[in-house]
């Protein structure tokens, strides 16, 4: 497909994290060396994956946060002008933390996901922006019928899962908060 | 084409393929005068009400009358209500100059029909954002 080419509702934004060590090992050096590509990351997130086990969806997200790494931008006083000048300093590691409706079997001890949380280990992670469910061949992969069966904006980052924190609601859904740190830039928007 | 009749074709045009002509539910756009629609139908109505995010856009709700035999419960009106689900929610719709989202739906049972106390009626309803572009 192609990245979504007008306005409106991510409504089928997913995110996804990858625990193949393997995919970990490959992409590190190339992020290092900036040489990796869209190729690097969807290799970690192919349908056989989703079906192994080695890549997981985290479902049921109440509400994203930005994506992406905020600017630090300085001012920087001019001798002799009317305003300061701007530039891009050196920007602050972001974490990200995302509000889920919280099942708390998905994140049992002992799960898939449960047990990526407090690890230390770093994973690869996707967010991929969709305005449209997917419903090709192969589902949630980065793949032509998987999440090219509708138009798709996909990002890559290195993170680990630090911290999951619920909160007990009495009148509404269970919510829990899972902060994620960010190891790496975030590279794209891909596409497939 | 302006933004309403986009609207109006795009979504009726939902109703007539041929996907939603198996399921064999008569459907009628609002404002219509039906024959023989039988003692189950349904009517569609487009209410783009609210305003959108910029001047080519507008939000509303789709109101989808539905209609079945008073007396004999409300299984067929909740059967109906699903397969409406399966082609309106969380569709995006691919229109000129934009696009058209339909989100999550809700269900209220009005009771019998003044018109034709015979009927009972119950109205669908699914909100929508029409995102129109310079």
């Amino acid at each position: 497909m192609a990245h979504i080419n007008s306005i409106g509702a991510g409504m089928f934004s997913d995110l996804a994290v990858c625990k193949d060590p393997a995919i970990l090992a490959a992409v590190t050096p190339k992020i290092a060396n900036g040489t990796i590509t869209s190729a690097d990351f969807y290799a970690g997130f192919a349908a056989a994956d989703f079906t192994g086990n080695t890549a997981i969806r985290i479902t049921n997200v109440r509400e994203f946060p930005a994506m992406g790494t905020p600017p630090n931008v300085v001012n920087v006083p001019v001798y002799g002008s009317a305003t300061s000048q701007q530039i891009q300093g050196q920007a602050d590691a972001p974490s990200m933390e995302l509000t889920l409706n919280y099942i708390p079997a998905d994140w049992a001890s002992g799960t898939l996901l449960g047990d990526l949380v407090g690890d230390g280990n770093q994973y690869v992670f996707r967010f991929s922006l969709m305005n449209s469910k997917p419903e090709g061949a192969e589902g949630y992969a980065s793949s032509a019928t998987g999440l090219g069966d509708v138009q798709n904006s996909q990002y890559f980052w290195v993170g680990k899962i630090e911290a999951l924190q619920v909160t007990p609601q009495l009148t509404d859904a269970n919510t829990a908060t899972i902060t994620i740190t960010i190891q790496s830039d975030f590279f794209g928007a891909y596409t497939v | 084409m302006g933004k309403y009749t986009i609207l109006e074709d795009n979504i009726l045009a939902v109703f007539g393929t041929p996907a939603w002509s198996a399921e064999s539910i008569k459907t009628f756009p609002a404002n219509f005068v039906a024959v023989n629609s039988g003692n189950e139908f349904i009517r569609v109505s487009v209410v783009p009400a609210s305003e959108g995010i910029n001047l080519n856009s507008v939000s509303g709700v789709l109101i989808i009358d539905i209609f079945t035999p008073a007396g004999v419960g409300l299984k067929r009106c909740s059967v109906i209500a699903d397969k409406l689900d399966s082609y309106l929610v969380g569709k995006s719709l691919s229109v000129p100059s934009g696009s058209l989202q339909l989100s999550d739906s809700s269900l209220a049972h009005r009771g019998k029909d003044a018109d034709n106390p015979a009927l009972h009626m119950s109205s669908y309803t699914v909100p929508f954002n029409y995102f129109g572009v310079f």
